[in-house]
């Protein structure tokens, strides 16, 4: 799934700047596998990963800890907030 | 009852949520206990269940269940590490046991595999069945290879050879090479025919010309072998097929032979032998014999050369054949060498007042090539000339001829050196060495010593007279003097007279002689043969 996904990004990103808004619902488990292939995706240049329940946050941490990816990531729980630090990204860039 | 539930929501869950349906019991810490019990005892693949809430309780459980994983990823990683490591390990090492029995250049076995694959030969023998045979190879004239031709082309004979080998030997054999050029081959069971037969098939592939890219190698080699006794151990069968093969080189006919127990006493012997000439000299055990040169017109004496005997006190009197071999080989040869000079300079010197002052009488001693490497040779001659009172010029020194073919830099800087101290040199035993014609008047002799082989049929032999005599022409032309020894019949003397010839050495005139009847024939004047045969006018004079 992670594959799929990634590919789907790959497709869509054109030559302008990413910005990913990752909306984590009702994930139970996190497999190695995706973990791998969230870190090997190289055209990012941010992703604001929103979750609503702490379950979401523990998740989240364990995707974007321990430098996955090159790009700024942070994790939300409100959507307000996560759009606009990814617009602040976009202007910043 | 009131539903303990719904309390325990409130204490679990905080704010309850508007509406969601709770569990009745919330056990999910207990869960969480047990689940955290189980990965305690090893069981990282187990999974604790989480609640819909999805509230800060689940996202502990969550927590341990991705740290749970991780930790199972991580041992499972590190035995992949390991085994990989392991088999690295493994590998590795199995490569080192076969270096450390391979020989490098050739890719057959070296030393120790052969020993070993020996041993395991010897244990496997069965009472009065046959066992192992050891053939060792020698390769013949395989420093002249290098010599001539460089290390990298002797490496491809190596080669070369080796496969031959292989092949030659046939399946379940084991070949091996013990260094240098010598190889061995065992035949882990064989009778002596099976030994016999092998060592002829091998010494047919390795007579086979060897084609390297500009030159063509035409090997020869010696073959030593040896059927294990019971009772013997690998050391002692290895070393019976060397002294075996020692045996086959020194035999010109013979190039494969088995051991024989004899073969050690001599060996022996030569090592005996070594050790007591060594102190031959100190000891006074080492003698000269002088045999007469003269002049062929005249019979009268020219001079003499000076030829070593060892009056060894138990063996008897030892002829030089029997012992500069050894010496050579030994490097002994530099002392008894030394010795000799020194003594035939003293004697010389007495008797100085026998030779007419007139005449020139001239001491001949033999110089070894080896003794051409000394850098001190050069001034123990001046300081022996000095001390015993002689001019240089009564003194030539002889030297084979392949001393003067193989020599280097320092050879030549003796003998140019000799040359300049006003000594004669003399090349001994021409015709028998390796040398271009060419060379022959740029080297610092004067003298030249024909080879008694070259005159043995002139007497009957028209085309061997004719020989010798554009022999001597050549010589001449170089502006040197010829020398004909091992004149032994009137009949060649006559011959070399007729040519032209004019020193002679050999039996016909006299046998060496002692000191003594050397002065003998000097203060009575004689002339040589004692018998008084003269020899016919001469018609062409030369």
């Amino acid at each position: 799934m992670a594959i799929a996904a990634a590919e789907d990004v790959e497709r869509l990103t054109g030559t302008g700047k990413t910005l990913v808004l990752l909306v984590l619902t009702g994930i139970e488990a996190l497999t190695r596998g995706a973990r791998t292939v969230f870190g090997t995706t190289r055209s990012l240049d941010a992703v604001a990963v929103l979750g609503v329940s702490p379950v979401d946050r523990v998740i989240a941490n364990f995707l974007l800890g321990g430098n996955t990816l090159p790009c700024p990531t942070r994790y939300f729980s409100a959507e307000p907030e996560a759009l606009a630090w990814l617009e602040r990204k976009r202007t910043l860039a | 009852m009131p539903d303990p539930g719904h309390e325990q929501d409130a204490e679990v869950h905080g704010e309850p949520h508007a509406g969601a349906w709770v569990e009745p019991r919330d056990d999910r810490l207990s869960q969480v206990v047990e689940g955290i019990i189980r990965m305690a005892s090893g069981d990282l693949d187990t999974y604790i269940p989480t609640s819909k809430a999805r509230d800060q309780v689940d996202a502990v459980i969550t927590g341990i269940n991705l740290l749970a994983g991780e930790l199972s990823e991580v041992y499972a990683d590190f035995e992949d590490r390991v085994e990989t490591r392991t088999r690295e390990l493994r590998d590795a090492h199995e490569q080192m046991q076969h270096m450390a029995m391979t020989d490098p250049l050739t890719g057959v076995g070296n030393r120790s595999s052969l020993r070993q694959s020996l041993d395991a030969a010897v244990s496997a023998r069965k009472d009065g069945e046959p066992g192992p045979a050891a053939l060792m190879i020698d390769l013949d004239g395989f420093k002249d290879i290098n010599d001539s031709f460089g290390h990298h082309a002797g490496d491809l004979v190596l080669m070369e050879i080796a496969a031959r080998l292989v092949t030659a030997s046939g399946p379940d054999t084991v070949v091996a090479r013990l260094g240098g050029d010598e190889f061995a081959v065992l035949l882990p069971v064989s009778t002596m025919q099976q030994s016999r037969t092998a060592s002829s098939k091998i010494m047919e592939a390795l007579k086979r010309r060897i084609n390297l890219d500009d030159l063509d190698v035409w090997p020869r080699a010696s073959i030593g072998i040896h059927l294990a006794a019971p009772g013997e151990d690998a050391s002692d069968i290895l070393l019976r097929a060397d002294t075996a093969m020692y045996a086959a080189k020194d035999d010109a006919q013979q190039r494969i032979k088995f051991f024989e127990p004899v073969m050690l006493y001599s060996r022996q012997l030569r090592r005996d032998m070594a050790g007591e000439l060594r102190h031959a000299a100190e000891r006074g055990e080492l003698e000269l014999a002088y045999q007469p040169v003269v002049e062929l017109e005249t019979g009268k004496l020219q001079g003499v050369e000076a030829l070593v005997r060892w009056n060894h006190p138990v063996r008897g009197m030892i002829m030089p054949d029997a012992f500069i071999p050894v010496a050579e080989e030994t490097g002994l040869i530099v002392g008894i060498g030394r010795w000799v000079l020194r003594a035939a300079l003293e004697q010389l010197a007495g008797w100085q007042d026998l030779v007419p002052a007139e005449d020139s009488f001239q001491m001949r001693v033999n110089l070894a090539a080896s003794e051409l490497q000394s850098m001190d040779l050069v001034d123990y001659v001046r300081r022996a000339l000095r001390e015993t009172g002689l001019p240089p010029s009564s003194l030539i020194l002889e030297i084979t001829e392949s001393a003067f073919v193989t020599g280097g830099e320092v050879e030549t800087y003796s003998l140019k050196s000799l040359q300049a101290l006003g000594v004669g040199l003399a090349i001994d035993d021409f015709g028998t060495g390796y040398s271009s014609i060419s060379y022959l008047r740029r080297l610092p002799v004067d003298t030249v010593k024909v080879d008694r082989s070259l005159i043995e049929d002139i007497d009957d032999d028209d085309g061997q007279l004719r020989f010798v005599d554009a022999v001597h022409n050549l010589i001449q032309s170089a502006g040197m003097e010829a020398v004909f020894e091992g004149i032994e019949t009137a009949a060649q003397a006559g011959q070399l007279y007729k040519m032209g010839c004019c020193s002679g050495q050999g039996y016909y005139f006299s046998r060496p002689l002692p000191a003594d009847q050397v002065a003998g024939i000097l203060r009575e004047g004689h002339t040589l043969p004692q018998a008084g045969v003269g020899l016919p006018a001469r018609l062409n004079p030369g």
